[in-house]
């Protein structure tokens, strides 16, 4: 009966979880930093599609092209205009570049109310189809397109950073910036492909999420929070890490309130963190040989 | 050419506050502005310790500030002690629960402590809202005794003047701490953990201090803007605030704990008494804080310094 | 890229902030003085405009504003014209205290209180230091009129009391005997849980479950709930993204369940929206827009030649509308403005206003003692959403008694 809900609901938060933690994973590993404006980015990317279709009456996949636009150029901003300058300033601290992106969560999240209103929107779905009846639950068009893109992201990702030579860069900045800069690799080139992955990434899955509960411009900071804690879960020893990891949350949202009821979900989430934190801070996978 | 430590800025410090105190005069409202922002100011220099001295971003400030805010509730509503218990009651009870939560996150740093920091003060929220008995649950406690100091009842005013002298004297002995001896290892330790670790201090207790003198100074704002205001709420002291004492040494310098001061009136000047912005005073604070992070990283303070030594001729 | 293009685009963000803000206040449509002459009294707003509570004060805020001007193009109050000032607390309870203090220096006499509740509670102890009366259009939560700091704040609607008897005539009639209860998890809605589970003595509450407020998924919440076997779901929550995520799982996995809900739901049509296709049928809200009353019928004219024929009126709007004319006849009754003791009296002086909201025979009184203005239950209606996710009347099977 519910069982089988439950574990839809589990699965499709978990999907969301992990295409945020897959936009940190690539900041991650490209330019060795947590970007906690992907929560925002996501938000923008839903909250901008949503806003040009009810009010400016655009057309969705146009509204969705602007939107996914603007969380990738907000990427760009992010990495040009504030974390490089604030990186080169403060050596390899990393307290300076952590305040820096607070700043920019914070400014991207008023920017947001100021330009598309502070209420609830709706999502908007990109497709629209009959919804699907598997056994006595019903899946939802806007869930099924985000378990696709989930599947599509990631094994392109994976792909991408196997088999062409900038996603092998990638990881060779990631791992040391500082190597890479002497052997004359592309270092900015690299990071800033990062970032705009990312932003797209974030911007996409923000717009394909937001059907779920609406989108409004103070969402973006606890699915930053849910993002960060999915990445740190799964760790960062493979592509597929991120995924795994908000898998796993995605059923700790689900089934300690179901188990528990009551406000258990905030202390949950606060357990998990320690948890996790304390014990296993790399992640459960954790790269053990370096290629 | 000897003096003590500090007491430039302090000078400056007290300058202002007296310039504050003569243009507040009677004015209900400029009064109300100086207590929001001592309280702002408190909770910037409870976070200064910690976060620009040892050099880790808690972010639970919202909770220290409001186990202060129900320290004077409860003490008010719960006991028959003097009101003043509350100020040292509830910084102990602050302090406390920092080194539990700095036990408890005491190989995190960065931006893993920022984010468990962050989901404890949501935890602690929801918490309060829980505890019904101990906390009014979600209608808080009001209606306050008001302050007696042997028979001596502070009005309004009192208060005002009162609130500038404790972020003076905080700010000044934060000033004199970060220059002794322990404050130079503190800072030392933000920079190059092992090499003091090496010279024979405990690093983590070192943190842990650093984090109850931060939790500590936080609450006794929390009690200050309870007790001025006149209740508290679980929802009181929110994530915003906790956002804004972020920003607030950056604006005005994080050199000296002077700047937390100065950017907390700046934030304050801005969110509530700028009259072309009563829409959107936060925006313009946070695209603020982005071009002060990128054009002016010292802030205020710093360029002011700069400027000073510029025209004194000599180098600090 | 050298310091040049980084010190060009930190130019364009500064440029950016300050066009920001050039036209922040853009917004802020101030009523005019109209056709009233002599020195205005001032009314303070306190609006949250931008922050977590701007989804709903804004809709209330807005018509404040549309009373006032409609009261100064007749003539003003005793010939002289309202004047707003407004600032903004954010909903940031912090600010709270400032912002009351401002408008009071700027010589607001009565102050409207429009921001989220946890920043209302806050500033009931301002309010006494001050000694200002202050009406709070649009507030539900009966702990807001009830001490401590209560002498000089006022409400209009319904609350949770009212409510409780309410639903407990609609659960007999429609042969409820256990409901459970979903909830969020504001400090606004666990104030009004408070007050109002309780007194609903009639039916068993077999399960209360709560979820964030910004949840995204309560699938778990609504399993238990359907684990519970009630009769009839109520969900209690400050509306928006909640409800309506509530109400759309509620409508997949528990189909047939009898639903009840507050009334925020019913006042933000902006929320309908949100809501996947027929997700709201069926639902049953705590209405107050009664198109029988001819005081609403004349309110809904008004509103729809300003805002167009698709107007959805809502009960936000008619409180506040009932807000500014409470606030005028008080006015009158104290003669000016410059005595907000007398003002104070004058409210509770207050019996019998014909009230905008609620049936043809509803009005408001106040005193001393009821600092809640809505006399009796004719206030409320269980209205009944449609297939269209719109509301679509009055419910059949029970409305309240309103014998007067």
């Amino acid at each position: 009966m519910g069982q089988l809900q439950l574990w839809l609901s589990a699965l499709e938060m978990g999907c969301f979880f992990g295409l945020l933690a897959l936009a940190y994973y690539l900041v991650l590993v490209g330019a060795g930093f947590f970007n906690f404006a992907i929560g925002p980015y996501a938000m923008v990317g839903g909250l901008c599609t949503s806003y040009l279709v009810l009010y400016e009456e655009m057309n969705v996949w146009a509204a969705a092209a602007v939107a996914i636009t603007a969380a990738a150029a907000l990427a760009v901003v992010t990495e040009l205009v504030v974390v490089r300058p604030v990186q080169r300033r403060s050596g390899g601290g990393e307290l300076p570049a952590l305040v820096a992106v607070a700043a920019v969560l914070f400014a991207i999240q008023q920017l947001a109310g100021y330009l598309f209103g502070y209420t609830t929107l709706p999502g908007q779905n990109v497709l629209t189809f009959e919804p699907v009846s598997v056994g006595d639950t019903v899946v939802q068009p806007s869930t099924l397109v985000l378990l696709a893109f989930t599947v599509v992201a990631f094994a392109g990702l994976a792909v991408w950073i196997r088999s062409t030579r900038t996603g092998r860069l990638l990881r060779a900045v990631g791992d040391s910036t500082h190597a890479a800069r002497l052997l004359g690799l592309p270092v900015n080139r690299v990071r800033l492909i990062a970032f705009v992955l990312s932003g797209l990434l974030a911007g996409i899955t923000g717009l394909l999420f937001a059907p779920k509960a609406g989108v409004s411009s103070l969402s973006g900071l606890s699915w930053a929070l849910s993002g960060f804690l999915a990445m740190v879960v799964g760790g960062t020893g493979s592509v597929w890490a991120p995924l795994f990891g908000g898998l796993l949350l995605g059923a700790v949202e689900v089934f300690v309130p179901y188990y528990f009821g009551g406000q258990s979900h905030v202390y949950g989430l606060l357990i998990v963190a320690l948890l996790f934190f304390a014990l296993k801070p790399s992640g459960l996978f954790v790269r053990r040989v370096r290629a | 050419m000897k003096r003590i430590p500090g007491s430039f800025s302090l000078l400056g410090g007290v300058i202002g506050a007296v310039l504050i105190l003569l243009w507040v005069g009677a004015d209900g409202y400029k009064q109300t502005l100086v207590t929001t922002t001592a309280t702002y100011a408190l909770i910037a220099l409870g976070m200064y310790v910690p976060y620009l001295m040892a050099g880790s971003l808690s972010m639970a400030y919202g909770a220290y500030a409001g186990i202060g805010g129900y320290a004077v509730g409860l003490i008010s509503s719960k006991s028959g002690l003097p009101l003043v218990v509350a100020w040292i009651v509830g910084p102990i009870v602050a302090a406390a629960v920092a080194v539990l939560l700095g036990l408890a996150t005491r190989r995190l740093s960065g931006f893993f402590l920022a984010a468990v920091t962050l989901l404890f003060g949501m935890a602690f929220t929801a918490w309060l809202v829980d505890a019904e008995g101990i906390s009014g649950g979600s209608a808080g406690l009001g209606s306050l005794r008001k302050l007696n100091l042997f028979g001596w009842q502070p009005d309004h005013y009192d208060v005002v003047v009162g609130s500038t002298v404790v972020v003076c004297v905080i700010a000044f002995l934060l000033d004199r701490l970060r220059m002794s001896p322990w404050g130079v290892i503190v800072r030392t330790m933000r920079d190059a953990p092992r090499a003091v670790e090496a010279a024979g201090v405990r690093v983590p207790v070192m943190n842990l201090v650093s984090l109850a003198v931060g939790a500590a100074i936080a609450a006794v704002g929390g009690g200050l803007f309870t007790y001025s205001a006149g209740s508290v709420t679980p929802d009181t002291f929110t994530l915003n605030l906790v956002f804004l004492a972020i920003f607030m040494p950056l604006i005005g310098g994080s050199a000296t704990p002077w700047g937390a001061v100065l950017g907390a009136v700046i934030a304050v000047e801005l969110t509530l008494n700028f009259p072309a912005v009563e829409t959107s005073g936060t925006l313009i604070l946070a695209l603020g804080v982005l071009v002060i992070l990128l054009v002016a990283p010292q802030g205020v303070i710093g360029y002011a310094s700069r400027l000073t030594k510029l025209v004194g001729g000599r180098r600090g | 890229m050298g310091v040049s293009t980084t010190s060009r685009i930190v130019s364009c963000l500064a440029l950016a902030a300050l066009t920001v803000a050039g036209c922040g206040n853009k917004a802020d449509e101030k009523p005019s003085n109209g056709t009233a002459s002599g020195a205005p009294i001032i009314i303070g707003l306190d609006e949250d405009s931008t922050g977590s509570g701007a989804s709903y004060s804004t809709i209330a805020g807005k018509t404040i504003r549309l009373a006032i001007q409609d009261v100064n193009d007749k003539g003003g109050v005793l010939g002289r014209p309202l004047k707003l000032v407004v600032e903004n607390d954010e909903s940031d309870p912090t600010k709270v205290p400032a912002v009351l203090q401002k408008l009071a220096s700027q010589g607001a006499k009565a102050l409207f209180l429009q921001s989220g509740s946890a920043a209302i509670l806050q500033a009931k102890s301002t309010l006494t230091q001050l000694g200002l009366p202050a009406i709070a259009p649009t507030g539900v939560t009966a702990t807001l009129v009830q001490p401590p700091d209560n002498e000089l704040i006022y409400m209009l609607a319904n609350t949770t009391t009212d409510w409780a008897q309410v639903y407990c005539g609609a659960f007999k009639a429609a042969n409820i005997t256990k409901i459970g209860v979903l909830t969020d998890d504001t400090t606004t809605i666990a104030a009004l849980d408070k007050a109002l589970l309780p007194a609903l003595s009639c039916v068993q509450i077999v399960a209360t479950e709560k979820g964030a407020a910004n949840a995204s998924d309560l699938s778990a919440q609504v399993a238990r709930l359907k684990n519970a076997n009630p009769d009839a779901i109520l969900v209690t929550s400050v509306g928006g993204a909640f409800e309506v995520l509530a109400q759309n799982t509620l409508g997949s996995q528990m189909k047939g369940t009898k639903r009840f809900s507050l009334a925020s739901i019913g006042n933000q049509p902006s929320s309908w929206k949100l809501a996947a296709p027929g997700a709201l049928e069926g639902l049953i809200f705590m209405g107050s827009i009664n198109t029988a009353n001819p005081r609403t019928q004349e309110l809904v004219k008004l509103l729809q030649t300003k805002y167009g024929k698709d107007y959805d009126i809502t009960a936000y709007d008619a409180q506040a509308w009932d807000s500014v004319h409470v606030l005028k006849q008080a006015i009158e009754k104290a003669g000016g403005v410059d005595d907000s003791k007398k003002l104070n009296e004058a409210i509770q002086s207050i019996k019998g206003y014909p009230a905008t909201f609620g049936q043809a025979n509803f009005t408001l009184s106040f005193g001393a003692d009821k600092h809640l203005g809505a006399d009796g239950p004719c206030g409320l209606s269980l209205i009944e959403f449609g297939a269209d996710n719109k509301p679509k009347g009055p419910w059949a099977t029970f409305q309240p008694p309103c014998a007067k």
